[in-house]
């Protein structure tokens, strides 16, 4: 029965078909340009909210637990147990200090001249007041220079 | 669950929609405006489309469909005007059948323009046409018949009247 229909209006059906109303190419592009356009746009908006989003939530997430302040704590001693914190200078000179009280009574002279220079002159001095003094010569491994050419042996 | 973007790739479905617009009001100006319409209402809609309820086409034919009516409403004093038919010869004989074409979809009722429209401009299925409309596909057929046969009578009708007048303009 449908094919006898279909056969029936075939040429109403072809010419249909044939003369189909065609958008123009200018029309086309416009719209499909418009479109594409107008959809990319959302996405832009979402992957920005999406960016903010995971930012405040991790910042929330630090400043609950104390992570923030852990990890300046942590970056603080860092900054203050490295010997290049201590060879440029920002030693505390309380802290040589009472380094210097709590090291071996035997040597009780070098102490007091320990305790005498870090008062004086020496006082500023990064290295005194440390476990590895420079009384302990150039033989030692964690000897530091204090000068240049300190370790080296004068020609014969 | 992972939602389906209607208008993903909207090259091919802005041919179907403007050739089943174009059938129903007309090619042309108007047609490009209906059409722009439909896409600008489906773009602010899109969130709304179901899959599961059918194919995106037939869910722009939806809106297609509520745009015309709109239109129609907005521009009634237009609506019954056939479209000015060309004497023959003056034009191409491809360009000339598409004006007959036209003429004789405009003298046809609002339904039987809007079923050819659906059939032969979006090229959707009788099935596909029974879910847009909610009617039976059986129905649609036996509709989509009836209306063919009307249409060919106003081509048999126009064409010697045309050669008639294309005679005595001679």
């Amino acid at each position: 029965m449908k094919r006898f229909w279909q056969g029936e209006h075939h040429g109403v059906e072809a010419e249909l078909r044939r003369y189909r109303p065609e958008p123009r190419p200018a029309f086309m592009a416009a719209l499909s340009d418009d479109l594409h356009e107008r959809m990319r746009r959302p996405r832009i908006v979402r992957r920005a909210a999406l960016v903010t989003a995971l930012t405040v939530g991790m910042l929330t997430m630090f400043a609950t637990f104390g992570g923030i302040g852990y990890a300046s704590s942590a970056a603080h001693n860092a900054f203050h147990v490295s010997k290049l914190g201590r060879l440029v200078g920002i030693s505390h000179a309380r802290h040589s200090l009472k380094l210097a009280k709590h090291s071996h009574p035997a040597k009780g002279a070098p102490l007091q001249s320990t305790q005498a220079q870090s008062n004086g002159a020496q006082g500023a001095n990064p290295v005194f007041g440390d476990q590895y003094r420079p009384g302990k010569g150039c033989g030692d491994k964690n000897h530091i220079h204090l000068r240049e050419n300190e370790c080296k042996k004068p020609p014969k | 669950m992972l939602r389906v973007d209607p208008l993903r790739n909207p090259e091919p479905l802005i041919r179907r929609v403007y050739a089943y617009v174009a059938y129903r009001i007309g090619d042309g100006p108007d047609a490009e405006d209906v059409t722009s319409d439909t896409f600008e209402r489906a773009l602010r809609y899109r969130r709304s489309y179901d899959a599961s309820r059918g194919e995106p086409v037939s869910w722009l034919l939806g809106i297609a469909r509520r745009c015309i009516s709109d239109f129609f409403t907005h521009r009634l004093e237009l609506v019954d005007k056939p479209p000015e038919m060309p004497a023959p010869g003056d034009l191409e004989d491809d360009i000339a059948r598409r004006l007959q074409l036209a003429t004789a979809m405009s003298r046809l009722s609002e339904r039987d323009r809007e079923l050819i429209a659906f059939k032969y401009g979006a090229d959707l299925t009788a099935r596909q046409i029974a879910e847009v409309l909610g009617l039976q596909t059986n129905a649609v057929e036996v509709a989509l018949h009836r209306a063919l046969g009307r249409l060919r009578e106003e081509l048999v009708e126009r064409k010697p009247s045309a050669s008639s007048a294309a005679a005595s303009g001679r």
